[in-house]
């Protein structure tokens, strides 16, 4: 069965389809056709015994307010950013002072800084960190970590997704 | 403002000039935008919900969602595709925060019409198939809400809930079976 023969789909097909008797493959072939093809899709419609049981519901009154009230709504001042959860921010002030502890002062870390570039070859190894600059990088370094981790955490809790019913 | 709603030979309407306008902050745009999109979300969210106030609540946040990140907006997608898979996941928001109550109790929409003897065979129909709806997990009922009562192409709900679109027909093709199971426990009065 090829679809690029198909100008409409045959009856027996889309008895076929309805019944759920087609592999797959064919079946996606259908919905693909179906999905381009206005006829054939309400064709497939009208086979579905299910269809006249949903036609028979009405459309449901929409509240008259209700649309005033979302552009009520939208001009209300969008709601702050939500903070970091207690616990998460918690964790992360403890995360920082343990690397903090761990690492050691700024000082120890200009002279671990300064062995591994002089691990790095001759070309650098004639490069030395000034103190006064490496330490408003340290501080940077790690006030960037922590927003990054407070980022990670926000999205954690509910940034961007696909939701599942799940 | 009148000439942005251009009609295509098709008989759709070019929402694009419309969408533009919202995003740099035309508050006619976004007005125009809500008074169309208003009865799409709140019959989607009605019929997944089951539930007027939690649909009234799902559709102003579902189209302030929309309208406030109209930049994110990707026009590879049929603007209503994002618009309902935006209303889906407010419908799921609200669902996790139900969850421990009940999504299954007895919801109020049913509440209003005549007495089982008034009804019309249609409207008993129409009643009993809600109530079947009810029955079945929200994950197969979102599909034939999209699919019967939405009109969705299968690829849109395959867009909407970013699954490929055989997936989708088979989840539906379940969906009808469980309905079907459901309606016909509705019609023996099964509790």
């Amino acid at each position: 069965m090829s679809a690029d023969t198909w100008i409409h789909l045959p009856d027996a097909l889309v008895e076929d389809f309805v019944e759920g008797r087609l592999s797959d493959l064919d079946a996606v072939r259908v919905a693909t056709h179906a999905d381009d093809c206005a006829m054939c899709r309400n064709r497939l419609a009208a086979a579905e015994p299910l269809t006249s049981l949903f036609a028979s519901c009405d459309e449901p009154d929409v509240p008259a307010d209700l649309a005033a009230r979302v552009i009520a709504a939208l001009d209300a001042p969008p709601p702050a950013e939500r903070p970091v959860a207690p616990g998460i921010a918690a964790g992360l002030a403890v995360a920082a002072i343990a690397v903090l502890v761990l690492l050691g002062s700024p000082g120890e870390l200009v002279a671990g800084g300064q062995i591994v570039w002089q691990a790095l070859g001759s070309t650098l190894r004639a490069v030395e960190l000034p103190v006064a600059l490496v330490t408003p990088v340290w501080m940077a370094a790690a006030m960037a970590t922590f927003a990054a981790a407070a980022v990670t955490a926000r999205r954690l809790e509910g940034g961007p997704r696909q939701a599942s019913w799940r | 403002m009148a000439a942005r709603a251009l009609r295509l030979h098709d008989g759709e309407i070019d929402e694009s000039p419309w969408i533009e306008a919202a995003a740099a902050g035309d508050p006619e745009a976004s007005a125009w935008l809500v008074e169309r999109y208003t009865p799409t979300v709140y019959r989607f969210t009605l019929r997944l919900m089951r539930n007027e106030q939690d649909a009234r609540d799902a559709t102003q946040d579902t189209l302030v969602k929309v309208l406030r990140n109209l930049e994110r907006y990707d026009d590879r997608w049929k603007f209503s595709t994002w618009v309902i898979s935006i209303a889906r996941n407010t419908c799921i928001d609200t669902f996790r925060k139900r969850k421990r109550q009940s999504w299954d109790e007895p919801t109020d929409v049913a509440d209003h019409g005549p007495s089982p003897l008034e009804l019309t065979s249609r409207q008993q129909r129409a009643e009993v198939l809600h109530a079947a709806l009810d029955r079945i997990p929200p994950l197969y009922r979102e599909v034939l809400v999209m699919y019967h009562f939405d009109h969705m192409k299968y690829r849109e709900i395959a867009d909407v809930l970013d699954i490929p679109i055989g997936t989708v027909m088979n989840r539906i093709f379940r969906a009808r079976r469980k309905l079907r199971d459901a309606f016909d426990a509705e019609l023996d009065g099964e509790s």
